[in-house]
């Protein structure tokens, strides 16, 4: 079938499932996002606390992105602790959006050396029907677009958070697109069915102006050096499309 | 064309041959292209009068393989069947019928009196198909539990070439040491004597010629 | 912190190197006698060793696959490997590197010889310097080959990143901490095939297909030394063999 240029529910090789974002919607986080592609839902949620820099970055904030794969998703999800499926995804999600600086870790520093801003990113995936890598960027993207932080002023060695509300510092859009391969087949987003089957899947990250913020290929199968290539300009082309359905950039006061 | 390593030692990925032979084992074809599965020497043989191309690893596991000769040391007595240990990833069932031929109460017979743990048996792999494990048979000639001798171990490769010369070393082993010597398929043999000190002799001229002294 | 010049006016890396140069290799087969394979492999700053169990038996049963061998694979890095003490709890890195390093090594083994049997392969870093999974691949390809559990091939693994706008091979620790970005790759050179490719920091379309040259230069000299290591241990093993004959 796939050498027809068909796949099982009737998409062709390099259509993604229809996506819908919904933000905003957990009042109590400052930022959050409900994403579907397909059947696959996944929530993020944006929490910011007052915290130390790290000792190698002083006068920058701090994003840290933590993913899991809950029960609720999936039978085949058990309860426990983050396993390496949640890790890789937590940490791709993070490469992805740290590399690019999209967040801008420069704009969170309050008193450098000494405090700034933490930005939890929590994402619980609540329905697996494959693509979670990409489900879980989507949403912890959309989240921090969306996000909305107190300001604070510093007198001296004093903080003082104003109820004054202002977006966090955004300045990229990054789209992860997710390729899985099957025999000699590229598809674009797969699906829990078509993962059960595929070889391996390579994930890139792209920026707004078309570079590269990172890439992982996982499964246990190979790519070879020209079906890398050519999933790559897939991940290139469908980015641009993807990108249009994130929320815009937040506007600089 | 002809194999271009013959004798030769080959690597996983080695290129041996682009297929006018027959593949034999430790080998894989991609195109029309053979090439090494695993570090081994490259022997060509012929078989039903076909050349076949092989190659012979220098090291790996014991995969039992239907028809075998092993030894196998007990490590478990369960309801019906001793659990035998043949050197292998897999572990072999060896069943009560092998060793009693009517049926037998076992609340009345002590198993242990009969095979215990950690006892010697050399016996024949009569099944084996991957998704089950093992099945061993006693019931052959020179087959049985081994009442007394020496165990030794080498790997299952270096065995096969020691199995080219079974009967001659069989031969020296009985005339040099009067030892009998029973070489399984697993990687192991027994040397039998009439004392231990003429097996430990036996037993060190196999391993020097194992060493290539 | 000030972040140091990585690259000398001549266009020269702070170790000498140029741009395309691997840092110095070697690789011992078979150092640890319990072990069925093991490689000890030096890198620049790297010291890996790595110990491969297998096939063997599988316990809990109900763990084994019906119709292949299960790969396991634990990368860790000792507490004194790096400059501030690492705690020696699994981190999430180690549990990423875990699980890629096992994809990037299990496409090489011929899995369905050895139905309901587990291959272990475990890696320790007793000194990191930049690359350390890329290391790790590459001697634990050797280890398994030495452990003789067959494959397609070796698996030789290395780095490539960005310092200072220009692409450069094999990073040492100090480019990959202060440089633009970081893609490891891993190949089975005989089937053209990518087992491993991540990237962290920006690439351009154009950086990362020359990346992925430079990427395929370099282990192209890794696979070197790995069949060379192999075929230096195992010469002397078949010395034996063929003694047999006289």
């Amino acid at each position: 079938m796939l050498k027809r240029g068909e796949r099982l529910d009737g998409r062709k090789l390099d259509q993604v499932r229809e996506i819908s974002i919904e933000t905003n919607f957990i009042e109590k986080a400052e930022g959050s996002a409900l994403v579907r592609i397909g059947k696959t839902m996944v929530v993020a949620g944006v929490k910011l606390s007052l915290g130390s820099p790290f000792p190698d970055a002083p006068d920058k904030g701090v994003i840290i992105v933590n993913t899991e794969l809950i029960p609720i998703a999936s039978p085949v999800f058990e309860p426990g602790p983050p396993g390496e499926e949640d890790v890789e995804i937590a940490r791709v999600v993070d490469r992805g959006i740290r590399s690019s600086n999209a967040l801008d870790l420069s704009k969170l520093s309050i008193i450098p050396g000494k405090r700034c801003w933490i930005v939890y990113v929590d994402i619980y995936a609540l329905n697996h029907d494959g693509n979670l890598m990409d489900a879980c960027a989507l949403a912890a993207v959309s989240a921090l677009l969306t996000a909305k932080k107190k300001r604070v002023s510093v007198e001296g060695d004093s903080i003082k958070i104003v109820e004054e509300e202002e977006p966090l510092p955004m300045k990229d859009r990054p789209v992860f697109i997710t390729i899985g391969k099957i025999g000699d087949n590229l598809i674009v987003d797969p699906n829990y069915e078509e993962e059960l089957i595929m070889d391996s899947r390579i994930t890139f990250a792209i920026t707004e102006d078309g570079k590269i913020s990172a890439i992982q290929k996982g499964e246990a199968g190979y790519l070879t050096c020209e079906e890398v290539i050519n999933a790559s300009e897939l991940a290139f082309r469908i980015s641009k499309e993807i990108r249009k359905l994130l929320p815009a950039l937040p506007k600089v006061s | 064309m002809g194999p271009k390593f013959r004798r030769k030692l080959v690597l996983p990925g080695d290129l041996v041959s682009t297929g006018h032979y027959f593949m034999g084992y430790g080998l894989y074809k991609v195109n029309r292209k053979v090439y090494a599965k695993r570090i081994g020497i490259v022997e060509l043989s012929e078989v039903s009068g076909k050349k076949v191309i092989e190659v012979v690893p220098i090291k790996g596991v014991y995969i039992p393989k239907e028809g075998d000769l092993v030894i196998g040391k007990v490590i478990d007595i369960g309801i019906g069947h001793w659990l035998i240990d043949i050197n292998s990833p897999y572990t072999a069932v060896l069943p009560l019928s092998e060793l009693f031929p009517r049926p037998i109460d076992v609340s009345r017979v002590d198993l242990t009196e009969h095979l215990n743990v950690g006892d010697l048996i050399v016996a024949r792999v009569i099944a084996f198909d991957l998704t089950r494990d093992p099945l061993l048979t006693l019931k052959e000639s020179k087959l049985g539990k081994v009442t007394r001798g020496s165990l030794l171990e080498l790997t299952p490769s270096y065995l096969k070439e020691l199995i080219k010369y079974k009967k001659d070393l069989v031969k020296l082993i009985n005339e040099r040491y009067g030892c009998n010597l029973v070489i399984g398929e697993n990687g192991r043999m027994v040397i039998m004597g009439k004392d231990v000190s003429q097996e430990i002799e036996a037993i060190k001229l196999i391993k020097s010629l194992s060493r290539g002294k | 912190m000030e972040k140091p010049s990585l690259l000398t006016p001549e266009g020269l890396r702070l170790d000498g190197r140029k741009f395309d140069e691997l840092r110095p290799l070697k690789i011992e087969v078979g150092i640890l006698d319990n072990a069925d394979g093991s490689a000890y492999l030096e890198q620049g700053g790297n010291k890996v060793i790595v110990a491969v169990y297998g096939p063997r038996e599988l316990h809990p049963k109900h763990l084994s696959l019906p119709n292949r061998a299960l790969i396991r694979t634990r990368y860790h890095m000792t507490p004194f490997s790096v400059e501030e003490r690492k705690n020696p709890a699994p981190s999430r890195r180690e549990i990423e590197l875990s699980k890629v390093i096992r994809e990037a090594l299990e496409p090489s083994i011929f899995v369905n010889e050895y139905p309901r049997t587990a291959i272990d392969i475990f890696i320790e870093v007793l000194q990191a310097d930049g690359g350390t999974r890329c290391a790790s691949i590459t001697a634990a390809s050797v280890a398994l080959a030495d452990a003789g559990i067959p494959l397609r091939d070796l698996v030789a693994a290395v780095a490539v990143g960005k310092v200072e706008g220009r692409l450069v091979l094999d990073l040492n620790h100090l480019e990959d901490q202060y440089g633009e970005g970081d893609m490891p790759v891993a190949m089975m050179p005989v089937l053209n095939a990518v087992t491993l490719l991540q990237a962290d920091g920006l690439f351009t379309p154009r950086e990362f297909k020359e990346g992925l040259e430079l990427a395929k230069k370099g282990i192209m000299e890794v696979y070197k030394v790995q069949r060379e290591a192999l075929r230096k241990r195992y010469a002397r093993l078949i010395k034996g063999a063929r003694s047999l004959e006289e």
